[in-house]
């Protein structure tokens, strides 16, 4: 392990030594053992050079081809990862929330995936991190349609959901302590209606057009 | 060799000075090169593979709300949002399409390959075969819906990634029981390990420096935030904001363990503390964030690299 003094060198590592041109010659080495340890070592030093880079947050996907393959390479093997993990700041996750109105009128609130253990919670929740990454309004009406879809699946006979997208404006310590609460930011906010019952409140007189 | 034949010389300073640079060079292939125990590969392998399982499983009752075209994420929604193109599910529903096979079907097959390949990798069954179907499936999984992925399948990929390449079956698996691998310390295992440790180090660095270039990691908003937010709180820590010097502390704790990793993780005389402190760190983000998957995965990684001793012929696994 790391951090361990010089200990006697083991014949194989003596033998790698002079083609290193690292340790005093006088020594032979199986040259196949030599090339593949050298071998070993260059990619491996590679390899930690895209991990660097990865963590240097480098754009390589839009450099040329050889950039390009190297991206293809460090998202493959993971090397890509940039680690910035709840940094530099510890942002609100983004809450999606379906209220769903049945034919008597009583209003339920529930999430995209109900019952999930936290770990596919996690994954579910990621999902809805796509809303943030576009502000191309037909991909977000696209995305809503399509998880509202879901809910109504759930729910057959549900008159109307309402998808509400909102962020946690948490206060900071010091106004917390001042007496602010924490409070919800709407973000995004959408109803939706299964279509035959939409055709059906336009056929009906004073319907909308 | 001995290290006595290599002691500097004391006769002229150009002398001193390549002797020592031989030295030093010495001492790098040594640190590269000399052979080890795999102990710490297995000990990384099983780690992982458990705790992959136990993931499987959470995830497992959700498999095809979260990987299906008629799941959360409708149709090519996905797609969209994909940079580069690589191997996911639905490249093997365009493959497997003559056949008939329904997307569904598809799904369970790569999950079914997915937790049977963790198993041959956890019990050491041709484990680089193991840890390649592994990598891959996981790989597919993860770029199928690349926006599910956090920290846990991040790791989890690289790891993976690593043990097709390194002898994590030379020692605790059935390869060995077989006599399939070879119980001798090798030169693979500590190029492989060094390898590891460094992406460790490289990678707890880049979080911490992340971190610092933030205030919220400073004023101890950061703590603040990672417990009291929506979808991270799991216990009440309002108090916390009439004492706030501790998650100020607590922020410069974590600053601390994560920026002070790749340099105090190494001496024998602070290794120890500094695995402990990252095993609690990932044991308080576990509890205190119900991150539990992230924070077995991390364990495992800094106690497999580091806790777990590579010289040959040491009875005991501790480092």
């Amino acid at each position: 392990m790391g951090g361990r003094g010089l200990a006697p060198l083991p014949r194989d590592v003596v033998a790698l030594g002079p083609s290193l041109g690292l340790i005093g010659g006088g020594h032979g080495g199986r040259p196949t053992g030599r090339r593949r340890a050298l071998s070993g070592l260059a990619v491996a030093l590679a390899h930690l050079g895209v991990v660097t880079l990865g963590a240097l947050q480098v754009d390589l996907l839009g450099g040329g081809s050889l950039a390009r393959t190297v991206a293809y390479y460090a998202v493959l093997s993971g090397a890509d990862s940039s680690y910035d993990f709840f940094a530099p700041r510890v942002d609100a996750r983004p809450e999606a929330s379906f209220q769903v109105t049945d034919a008597t009128g009583a209003v339920r609130t529930e999430g995209l995936a109900p019952g999930a253990n936290r770990e596919a919670a996690i994954r579910v929740d990621n999902i809805v991190r796509l809303f943030l990454l576009t502000d191309e309004e037909k991909v977000r009406r696209s995305l809503a349609a399509s998880w509202a879809g879901k809910v109504f699946a759930r729910h057959p006979g549900a008159e109307s959901v309402v998808f509400r997208l909102e962020f946690c404006d948490l206060p900071s310590m010091r106004e917390y302590r001042e007496g602010k609460q924490p409070s919800w930011d709407l973000e995004y906010q959408a109803k939706f209606v299964p279509q035959a019952k939409l055709r059906a409140a336009r056929e009906a007189p004073g319907g909308t057009p | 060799m001995s290290t006595e034949a290599i002691s500097p010389p004391r006769e002229s300073a150009p002398r001193q000075g390549t002797s020592l640079l031989a030295r030093a060079l010495r001492a790098a292939t040594c640190f590269a090169f000399a052979p080890a125990s795999a102990a710490p590969l297995a000990v990384l392998r099983i780690g992982l593979a458990s705790v992959l399982l136990v993931q499987a499983a959470l995830v497992y009752p959700a498999l095809h709300e979260i990987y299906s075209q008629s799941g959360i994420l409708q149709g090519s929604l996905g797609d969209a949002f994909l940079q580069l193109d690589l191997p996911r599910i639905g490249w093997l529903i365009a493959l497997l399409a003559p056949l008939g096979l329904p997307e569904a079907t598809i799904i369970t097959a790569t999950g079914v390959v997915y937790v049977l390949s963790l198993a041959a990798l956890l019990a050491g069954w041709r484990t680089r075969l193991a840890a390649g179907l592994c990598w891959f499936t996981h790989l597919m999984l993860m770029v199928t819906v690349d926006i599910t992925n956090y920290g846990a399948d991040i790791f989890a990929n690289i790891f993976l990634f690593y043990l097709i390449w390194v002898p994590s079956g030379a020692a605790l698996s059935l390869d060995r029981r077989r006599r399939r691998a070879s119980a001798e310390p090798t030169t693979a295992a500590r190029l492989g390990l060094r390898v590891i440790q460094i992406h460790l180090c490289i990678a707890y660095l880049a979080s911490g420096l992340h971190k610092a270039a933030g205030e919220q990691w400073w004023n101890g908003e950061a703590i603040w935030r990672s417990l009291m937010l929506p979808g991270y709180r799991q216990l009440d820590f309002s108090w916390l904001a009439y004492h706030p010097w501790i998650a100020m502390i607590l922020g410069w704790t974590v600053l601390l363990i994560e920026i002070g990793y790749p340099f105090l993780i190494w001496p024998r005389l602070t290794r120890r503390l500094w695995v402990a402190a990252t095993v609690a760190l990932h044991v308080g983000i576990a509890v205190f964030m119900s991150l539990g998957i992230f924070g077995a995965i991390m364990s495992v990684l800094t106690v497999a690299a580091f806790a777990v001793s590579a010289e040959p012929g040491r009875r005991s696994l501790v480092a």
